[in-house]
């Protein structure tokens, strides 16, 4: 197992805000070899276009108005997908049940995160590695096995279909993970100046909210990010535990767009894919301007 | 049934995550380190946008490339091939290709962060040595980014064990029972047939076969290490 080395990697990406991402970090430690080669570029290329023109089916089609799966370039560019989508039914009211789903369950882990990391970054107990390890095999733990048990307990407490409820069980789920980055980043924290608050007389809570907290919200912020993004797309949990209408969010509401007149509004589809995925591509686009690239995320994931 | 579903989720979990994710990420990060620099960039962008999308979006552009009258069907229409109905016919490659194509961007991130960290004097000291490119990959860089393998390897290993939505929106685990990895019989059992019971122990044999992966794992970094 990856010994929890504190995070390095983390502290680096975190240091350097507005640092650019991945490749301006090669020029300090591991630069490119040699002259870059055409061969390798021609290649690159070839690869994104096959990862590419999949996508190509969902710009085109939500712009055309007779869409169907075959991908081309709509016949006259049009808007009708999208006015007919935007109405509260289809879509405001789905994104925004999405919207309290996952910065709900941000909210609350991030907390609970800032609670948790603290004793494990600052006090050498026993514990901390073995719990350290069960947060990690926490944050391994497949979600689709521990659906089944989760929803009999739902049945059990009398909670399907509530929306508080499915907040907080998601908030759980992205718990252990967001215990290991806010730990990491914690530990990029120096202790010196809790040390100094102690002796000014300050409780180990107060030295947490006044001092730690403020120092490491660029780590916090990368932590609540990632915990919305993940719950911004996650399908299963809310396909399991929500069922009425008026509670489904954006993820499972799509599937409106199939079935019940046996068509499938193809370019509606489209249209409504783009609408709900742009939020989490912008604050991914956020997260590597602002806060130094994926590698604040895949920092953190070294641990 | 189950048996079946067990071989289909362990060659879903191989194929896809250890053998295509894996390689194609480490290729695509290595790759990028030798190309012009504004191409590698825009490159990256291309293969992190199928890793942003939310799941379900994703599934349903994977869904429309491989559908009868979909994208693949219209480009090797093009190359003058018969059109293949992809996710009837070969449902089992449609969905791998599928994973592939949204999962190999966190392993290409990993790598790129793993390769920046390996010294340059050390690649350099090999090529002087007389090593060629590949002989300087397979004894110095890999051995030195071995860590990372190894925790992308368990990452990658459980998120793909997990899959349900994508493999629910492409086939459903059909054409009969062809594509019915265990998530998707977990769920069919669980909750189509009500058998929470029988779902519940579907789910416990991932627990295990999760963990037999991690393991399988561990033991390869601790081998490699010079103790």
């Amino acid at each position: 197992m990856t010994a929890p080395v504190p995070g390095t990697t983390t502290a680096s990406a975190v240091a350097s805000p507005g640092g650019s991402r991945g490749a301006s970090r090669g020029t300090r430690r591991g630069s490119r070899r040699g002259s870059p080669s055409w061969g390798a570029s021609v290649v690159l290329a070839l690869i994104a276009l096959c990862f590419v023109v999949p996508l190509s089916w969902l710009l085109l089609a939500s712009f055309d108005a007779e869409a169907t799966y075959e991908t081309a370039l709509p016949a006259s560019f049009s808007l009708t997908n999208f006015t007919a989508i935007l109405t509260p039914e289809q879509t405001f009211v789905p994104l925004w049940n999405s919207l309290i789903l996952s910065g709900g369950s941000a909210a609350l882990t991030v907390i609970a995160a800032v609670l948790a990391a603290y004793p494990l970054s600052r006090f050498n107990t026993r514990f901390n590695r073995p719990f350290l390890y069960t947060v990690l095999f926490g944050t391994c733990l497949p979600i689709t096995a521990i659906m089944v048990p989760v929803y009999s307990l739902f049945v059990q407490l009398n909670l399907l279909d509530s929306l508080a409820a499915t907040t907080f069980f998601m908030a759980a789920t992205s718990l252990p993970m967001a215990i290991w980055m806010t730990k990491n980043f914690m530990d990029s924290v120096p202790v010196s100046l809790e040390e100094a608050a102690w002796v000014d007389g300050a409780s180990a809570m107060k030295a947490l909210w006044h001092i730690v907290v403020p120092l490491m919200r660029p780590g916090l912020g990368v932590v609540f990010i990632f915990v919305f993004i993940q719950a911004w797309g996650n399908f299963f949990v809310p396909f399991i535990l929500l069922f009425s209408l008026e509670n489904q969010p954006a993820a499972v509401s799509i599937f409106r767009f199939f079935g019940q007149f046996g068509t499938v509004a193809y370019g509606q589809l489209a249209a409504f894919s783009i609408l709900y995925a742009l939020p989490v591509i912008l604050l991914y686009i956020l997260v590597s301007r602002v806060f130094g690239g994926s590698f604040a995320m895949s920092g953190a994931l070294k641990g | 049934m189950f048996p079946q579903s067990l071989l289909l989720t362990v060659v879903f979990v191989l194929v896809s995550a250890v053998i295509g994710q894996n390689f194609l990420g480490l290729g695509l990060a290595l790759l990028m380190r030798r190309a012009h620099r504004g191409v590698a960039a825009v490159v990256g962008v291309c293969v992190v946008a199928a890793w942003v999308l939310p799941e379900i979006v994703a599934a349903f552009v994977a869904y429309a490339f491989f559908f009868r009258d979909g994208t693949l069907n219209q480009l090797t229409g093009f190359a003058g091939l018969p059109a293949v109905d992809w996710l009837f016919e070969h449902p089992m490659l449609a969905i791998i290709l599928a994973n592939i194509w949204r999962g190999t961007a966190f392993s290409m991130m990993v790598y790129q962060a793993a390769l920046n960290d390996v010294p340059s004097e050390v690649t350099e000291a090999a090529e002087i040595d007389g090593a060629s490119g590949a002989k300087s990959l397979v004894f110095v860089t890999v051995p030195m980014i071995r860590r990372s393998i190894a925790t992308n390897l368990m990452l990658i290993t459980l998120q793909t064990l997990a899959v349900f939505t994508l493999i629910y929106v492409m086939t459903a685990g059909g054409p009969t029972n062809r594509s019915t990895t265990l998530p998707i019989m977990a769920y069919e059992e669980a909750f189509r047939y009500s058998d929470i019971g029988y779902g519940t122990a579907i789910a416990v044999v991932m627990l295990i076969i999760g963990a037999a992966f991690s393991l399988a794992y561990i033991r390869l970094l601790r081998e490699r290490n010079p103790s």
